[in-house]
């Protein structure tokens, strides 16, 4: 196998980013499969936009990758390490933005807090943020255009502001993977047209990303794969 | 009498700041059913020790210790989340207290047996006591300065910090185990009803009034503090079982702080 050097080590694999083969996966407390013999390949690189309507199954999908639910059947693999068994050595390489991000005004954190937690993983006991990385958290959320509230408290927040927060932590971790959850669900039309084409700068440096999406009025110009899922099952690709 | 009275204010200083701590990061996990089944079997070991002649730490421990091991593959093998077990679990122990109870020599009438579970004493507090919550408060400070950066990222968002790599389960099974732990101890001064009102109302307080996680977590362990002591106080002013008095403190530190502007 390949290996590629990066930030947080050496991948297994360099070729492809996800793989799934037959996948079938059941939420805690369910005994219905939540999507059925899922069979995707992601290549290193790719910038792939995963669709479909409410309930098709794009969240568990993404969720089934990053090993957060029990698979029933088929086999995962990020930069081929086997999940959900070495998922807490791939899930280094990867950021996830999540499509439930809200918090409420009560919530004891900064938006600087919430940024440098994407770094607490890669943390050994005791350490705590070089100046650096805090420098890094200042940036991040500079390029996401929400640097002037980096010492506020998150709750505070608009609905945007805080995916944008969101999204920050996700790129601070310099992921080789990245996955999108609705990431323009909370954005005005600025604020959508502003991301779109920072996810194609951030693919165009290297970074594969899955993206899920069910408005196609905003797809990155660098989206070069479309799969469409609905019940549970992919049913186009392109 | 006064040797009794400085170590249980010693002793309910250490358990006011534990309380606090633990209470602000199980509320912030959403574990309090978790703490209500463990307070709950705790009940059951103390009330145990009535009837087998075993020291109830050891045996409130162990059923903490067993309520901590079963609650994961029930809920596994029932498919029913960790709540709803916890809260099947806590009318299980408390049948099994109440019948242990009334099982116990002497009978329900007798009001030590009844302090003895249900409300606590100052006079359960003695040096070794107070050294053995020392040594618990030691471990809680070692394992927070330990985990910290990762913790702080598993009370923010558990799901959000497993799926970045961090593996959750050992960081909360930890704390579960210290919070259980904790429960037992506590249990001799507070009495095993009203312990939970020890570990909620202080962290509730804070929850108010403190605007980041590391000052909720001080102002916590400061109302806990605060809600022992004056239980204690007022438990010797007007004789009363000094349990309810703590969680009587500990309600009205709730509701000033509550009201309190932010």
């Amino acid at each position: 196998m390949d290996k590629v050097k990066s930030f947080a080590g050496d991948i297994r694999d360099s070729r492809i980013a996800l793989y799934m083969e037959n996948v079938s996966t059941l939420y805690a407390g369910e005994k219905k499969p939540s999507i059925f013999n899922i069979s995707l390949k992601v290549r290193y690189g790719d910038f792939l936009l995963l669709t479909g309507p409410n309930g098709a199954g794009k969240t568990t999908l993404i969720e089934t990758a990053l090993g957060l639910l029990k698979i029933i059947s088929g086999r995962v693999l990020l930069f081929g390490y086997h999940i959900p068994e070495e998922k807490y050595k791939a899930l280094h390489f990867v950021s996830y933005v999540p499509q439930d991000f809200m918090k409420s005004p009560l919530e004891p954190y900064t938006v600087k807090d919430v940024v440098a937690m994407g770094l607490a993983s890669r943390k050994e006991p005791f350490e705590k943020l070089s100046r650096e990385e805090r420098k890094k958290v200042k940036e991040v959320l500079d390029i996401v255009g929400v640097g002037e509230l980096i010492n506020k408290p998150i709750g505070k927040l608009s609905g945007g502001q805080q995916q944008r927060v969101i999204i920050a932590r996700a790129l601070v971790r310099d992921p080789l993977l990245l996955f999108l959850d609705e990431p323009f669900s909370s954005l005005d039309p600025e604020g959508r047209e502003y991301m779109s084409d920072l996810f194609s700068e951030i693919n165009k440096h290297g970074t594969t990303i899955v993206m899920v999406s069910h408005d196609k009025n905003y797809i990155p110009h660098r989206c070069n794969r479309m799969v469409e899922m609905m019940n549970g099952k992919i049913v186009r690709e392109s | 009498m006064y040797g009794i009275i400085i170590q249980a204010i010693i002793g309910g200083t250490i358990a006011g700041i534990l309380c606090g701590v633990l209470g602000i990061l199980m509320t912030r996990l959403k574990l309090n059913t978790i703490v209500f089944s463990s307070a709950h079997s705790a009940l059951a070991g103390v009330a145990l020790s009535l009837i087998i002649p075993l020291d109830q730490i050891i045996l409130s421990t162990g059923f903490v210790l067993f309520t901590a091991l079963i609650l994961g593959p029930l809920s596994d093998a029932l498919l029913l989340p960790l709540d709803q077990i916890s809260m099947v679990l806590l009318s299980i122990y408390t049948a099994l207290a109440l019948i242990f109870v009334y099982l116990a020599p002497g009978g329900v009438t007798s009001s030590e047996v009844l302090a003895k579970v249900f409300w606590g004493s100052v006079f359960a507090v003695n040096i070794q006591y107070v050294i053995l919550l020392f040594g618990l408060l030691a471990v809680l400070l070692l394992y927070l300065s330990f985990s910290w950066t990762k913790l702080k990222a598993i009370l923010y968002d558990r799901r959000l910090a497993e799926a970045e790599g961090i593996n959750t389960k050992p960081y909360v099974y930890s704390l579960i185990l210290l919070t259980g732990i904790t429960i037992v101890f506590v249990l001799k001064i507070v009495g095993g009803l009203l312990v939970y009102a020890i570990l909620f109302n202080p962290a509730t307080a804070a929850s108010k009034l403190a605007h980041n996680i590391e000052k909720r977590i001080v102002l916590s362990a400061f109302f806990g503090v605060i809600s022992v002591l004056l239980g204690i106080l007022l438990s010797l002013c007007f004789n009363l079982p000094v349990g309810a008095c703590i969680a009587l403190a500990s309600a009205i530190v709730m509701l000033i702080a509550r009201i309190l502007p932010r």
